[in-house]
Parts: structure tokens; sequence; C-alpha cells
């Protein structure tokens, strides 16, 4: 790790030096001295992230469905085949529906 | 903790599809058997209705209908040098829980009630006979 980077909090770093941060941990270019390995760091941060943010909100994560507005997943069960080809690369016409909009 | 049941002529674990087959012929056989399956109670018609069965991080990542391995688990290893260690993270090898085995488990086979499930008994009696299915 750079050492401008080093016992520094994430947040407290600019944009580029954080995404250098993340690309260093997830291609195992930093690693910790006398702890856990880093790709077992990284998997789990990465796993992590990606379950707040595109798991159904009845877990707790992707508030208001941010992370599906986001990328533009249509939600549960409008994955249909049928529907798939009438969407391709067109937007969703409705709000993602979440397990508990549908329960 | 154990449970000690009456002594029976036949044991099957697992009802999956395997299970179910010398189920059957022991049946037909008047022997008598007691199924047994893994642990957690069967699966209800709340575990598979749309939408909950559209949870993808209960069942596709946190492995819901598979063994917890927090609790019970395999231990593995590579060599006989090794110490055999347990297996706490699942990959494709995927060991259920629960009534299920093939059917449920693996084939992502759901509830999803037909007409023809309803007259099924009738259906069998109709071609092949009132002791096609033996008594329960």
């Amino acid at each position: 790790m750079p050492r401008d980077l080093r016992r520094q909090d994430l947040d407290a770093l600019d944009e580029k030096q954080r995404e250098e941060v993340l690309v260093g941990l997830s291609t195992a270019r930093i690693a910790f001295t006398g702890s856990v390995p880093v790709r077992t760091f990284w998997t789990t941060v990465y796993q992590t992230v990606m379950e707040g943010m595109f798991a159904d909100p009845i877990h707790g994560g992707n508030r208001n469905k941010a992370g599906w507005k986001m990328i533009g997943f249509p939600g549960r069960d409008r994955g249909a085949s049928g529907e798939r080809g009438e969407y391709k690369d067109k937007q969703f016409p409705t709000d993602p529906l979440s397990i508990a909009d549908m329960s | 903790m154990a449970t000690r049941m009456k002594e029976v002529d036949a044991v099957i674990v697992g009802l999956g599809w395997t299970g179910r087959h010398p189920r059957q012929g022991i049946g037909r056989g008047r022997l008598e058997s007691r199924r047994a399956r893994a642990r957690r109670e069967p699966h209800d018609e709340k575990d598979y209705a749309v939408p909950n069965i559209r949870d993808e991080l209960r069942y596709v990542v946190r492995h819901d209908l598979m063994m917890n391995t927090a609790r019970d688990t395999l231990t593995v290893r590579n060599n006989p040098s090794q110490e055999a260690l347990p297996m706490r993270r699942l990959g494709s090898f995927l060991p259920g829980e629960g009534v299920g085995g093939s059917g449920v488990h693996w084939s992502g086979h759901t509830w999803r009630w037909d007409d023809t499930e309803f007259k099924i008994r009738s259906r069998y009696e109709e071609r092949y006979g009132r002791n096609y299915i033996p008594p329960t």
C-alpha cells in the first residue's frame, strides 16, 4: 500500500485514493500483516456490499429498492421469459416489486 | 437429543424420490418400515409460495434448504497425512435438510398444485387397479 494511504480512515480519503485502496484489496496488492488473508477479507466485504445493495429489502438493505432502481432491476417475478424479450435493453415501466410488496 | 423408536424391519433414511421407491416395495411385501428424514420439519406451503421462493439471498446464497454447517457438517481432508477439518461453507456439494432430496433441494421442485394432483389416486386406481397403491 502507498505510504500516504496507511493508517487513514477510508472515508477520509479522496475518491481516487479510495479507488486505489479498493483495487489494491481486490487484486491482493494490499495485504494485512499478521491478520486475515486479504482474499478472505475482500471476498467477505464484496459479498456483504452486494447483499446490502441488491438483496431483497426484506433483509434490511437495499432500502426503498434503491439498488434495484439504480440498475433497472424489475424485481420479483418480473423475469418471466415472455417479458424478457419485450423489455430487453429497455427501461422497465414500473417500480421494482419486492417480496414485501407481493405479500 | 436421541429419540428411541419402536424396532421395525427396515428403516429408510431420506424421503426424496429415491427413498420413496424402496418404501413402496417394502410396503407391498408387508414389512414394517419407518421413514426418517434429516432433521428439520417438513417444508410447508409458505416455504414455496410466491413471493417467498424468490428470495435469492435466503435460498441461493445462504442455502436455506441445505445442511446448516454451523451445527452439523462433514470433515474433509485431501490426503491421509492431513488433519480432517469441518466443512463450514457449502460449495458445489449441497447436502439437503428436511424432506426433499433430488426433488426439492436440487431440482427446485415447487408445490404448485394442478387439478390433476387432486385426482392422482383415482387415476392410478382406475388404470392399475385398487391394490396398486399399498395401504399406508
